[in-house]
């Protein structure tokens, strides 16, 4: 095989434009490290033509597939031609990075040495392969207990070692880019708080332009914002331009505006590749550690509302994470960041209401030393507990996925989150105890196939003994979904187990029940470190020897 | 592009009998299915 065979890599992203951006910044390095590596990418038709400016720096060779090219009188015939295409690539590694029916069906149909996320197989099920695509099949797609931003998982996925560099900082200029708008109303305010916080920062700051951007659908609202009388005075320093903006000359009005301001979207993602600092307001669905704009000193504001993040299929009619997010505390980021291009949350506190902020999280972004994005809570010490069971995931899935020890200090607990993980400890000491029990009777099966005459009816009943384990976890996760991430990635898992024979798929067993015991064992010992390190704090007495 | 939807639609519910059935698909089945989601997904972005 040729070296250049070798080394080819194809992408295959068929999901939108904030999907491709975030691919982008995953492969973006790749080549530094590898320059005789060739970067394919297979993508959409009409999210990746327009972001051709920017994909074709990166990738060697682009395919857009379109559903016009499909039709023919004989029906595969035009499919076949784009298979053919793409093949004469000689993939050597096909990284599918869309996670839908569709891509795994086409990952299947193309030919590469080796396939990592979603294919399928003969039945038309969906198979996942790699870690780190267990990972996000299991526990992304499921809950909203991932602490890794998507770009990082992506370049786990590809397995990107080298730290990301960062576009140039964009300080030029005096024009702030605000996006109000999002792909779903859930994720994005009403008009009226927008046209306050525009009439506020133009009114205070003369020398400044903002320009709305969106597409055209979004003209209507940006209209709404703009037509407030509070505007008239400052219109002549207010631009729109939704649907006007190839996304070429969008980025470029990114490169040239220092500040970007807006709710979790494309835009912000692009701005993040411009090298734009900004401002993000996360709502509804939003998760706002798996999808912030990637680089350091980016700005994140999250509601406290106990439902947010919600899953974009659950009905909601109040959007009360919407009115837990006020504009006074937008307007006192953005002023700060005017002034100094960073927020300082004593600065924050003197200038507004305690009751709005009590009802925020500010998170400020960076890079922990190994290279992994991290959002840190800068407006309150005490991290929730939502933050606080993150934190721990974080540590373990790099230790046990990566082999990479994140080095962190305490999390400052409260006496809430103090109170959720001492209720959580004893299901998780339980999950421990059943992965014991798992690979327990596995291990009698492997005893008693290895006898001369096995007993038949005794490796019977250590599989049904096996199947009420599995069948206990999956109660232990209706009772604490804290542990699902666990639980359901050890599933998948087992869903995969290979072995063409009973001693093999034992083996696959006792390794998978071995996995979770070692994932609760790690998570164990740092949520005891981190309780231990509180009642030191508060001379309250240490956790005995709880395993035991 | 009527004709190319309704012969495609015809071979997706053969498919999905196939699937129902438990047969083991062949690539030109597989097809079948990527063309019916993409086409779907594509619809569902209009």
């Amino acid at each position: 095989m040729s070296s250049s065979t070798n080394s080819t890599i194809t992408i295959l992203q068929l999901t939108r434009f904030g999907d491709l951006l975030q691919s982008i910044w995953a492969v973006k390095d790749i080549k530094k490290s590898n320059p005789e590596l060739k970067l394919n990418l297979v993508a959409r038709k009409r999210f990746a033509k327009p972001l051709l400016f920017l994909l074709e720096r990166y990738f060697d060779n682009i395919y857009l597939i379109d559903q016009e090219s499909f039709k023919s009188s004989d029906i595969t015939e035009g499919l076949d031609k784009t298979l053919e295409s793409i093949d004469k690539w000689n993939t050597n590694v096909l990284v599918n990075l869309s996670f839908s029916k569709s891509s795994a069906y086409l990952a299947t149909l193309l030919k590469a040495n080796f396939k990592l996320g979603l294919t399928s197989n003969e039945h038309g099920a969906t198979i996942v392969n790699g870690a780190w695509s267990d990972y996000v099949y299991s526990t992304v797609m499921r809950g909203p207990l991932n602490p890794f931003s998507l770009i990082d998982i992506f370049r786990f996925i590809v397995g990107v070692k080298q730290k990301a560099t960062l576009p140039k900082r964009s300080i030029a200029g005096n024009q702030i880019i605000v996006h109000p708008f999002a792909s779903q109303e859930r994720k994005h305010w009403s008009s009226s708080k927008w046209s306050e916080i525009l009439f506020k920062i133009l009114k205070k700051n003369p020398e400044i332009n903002i320009l709305i951007v969106g597409s055209k659908k979004d003209q209507a609202g940006a209209e709404e914002i703009t037509r407030n009388p509070l505007l008239a005075s400052c219109s002549d320093r207010l631009n729109i331009k939704c649907g006007s903006l190839s996304l070429e000359a969008l980025h470029s009005e990114l490169e040239n505006s220092f500040l970007f301001c807006g709710h979790d979207s494309m835009v912000g993602h692009m701005a993040s590749l411009a090298g734009t600092q900004c401002l993000t307001l996360s709502l509804g669905s939003v998760r706002p550690h798996e999808t912030s704009p990637y680089g350091v000193n980016n700005y994140i504001l999250a509601p406290k509302t106990s439902c947010f993040p919600c899953f974009p299929d659950e009905k909601c009619s109040s959007y009360s994470c919407h009115k837990d997010l006020s504009y006074q505390i937008v307007t006192e980021c953005l002023q700060q960041l005017i002034d100094t291009n960073s927020i300082d949350v004593k600065v924050m506190k003197k200038n507004t209401s305690p009751l709005h902020l009590s009802n925020t999280s500010l998170f400020q972004s960076g890079f922990s030393e190994n290279g992994i994005y991290f959002l840190k809570n800068i407006s309150s010490c005490d991290i929730s507990t939502k933050e606080l069971y993150n934190t721990f995931y974080k540590i373990v899935w790099l230790f046990l996925l990566e082999e990479i020890e994140e080095v962190s200090g305490y999390p400052s607990l409260n006496a809430g989150s103090v109170h959720s993980l001492e209720s959580f400890i004893p299901n998780l000491k339980q999950l421990f105890e059943l992965a014991e029990f798992g690979k327990k009777y596995s291990r009698f099966i492997l005893e008693e196939v290895s006898k001369s005459e096995p007993d038949i009816s005794y490796i019977k009943s250590c599989g049904v003994k096996i199947e009420e384990i599995d069948e206990m976890q999956t109660l232990l996760g209706k009772a604490s979904p804290v542990l699902n991430p666990i639980i359901d990635f050890f599933n998948l898992k087992k869903s995969k187990m290979a072995g063409a024979n009973l001693v093999e798929l034992c083996s696959s067993s006792h390794e998978i029940y071995q996995g979770i015991a070692s994932f609760c064992d790690i998570y164990y010992e740092l949520a005891e470190k981190c309780l231990n390190e509180y009642y030191i704090n508060n001379k309250k007495p240490l956790i005995k020897e709880a395993k035991e | 592009m009527e004709d190319f939807r309704m012969k495609l639609q015809s071979e997706a519910t053969k498919v999905a009998q196939q699937i129902n059935d438990g047969a083991s698909l062949t690539d030109e089945e597989i097809k079948i299915l990527f063309l019916s989601t993409f086409i779907s997904e594509e619809e569902n972005e209009q």
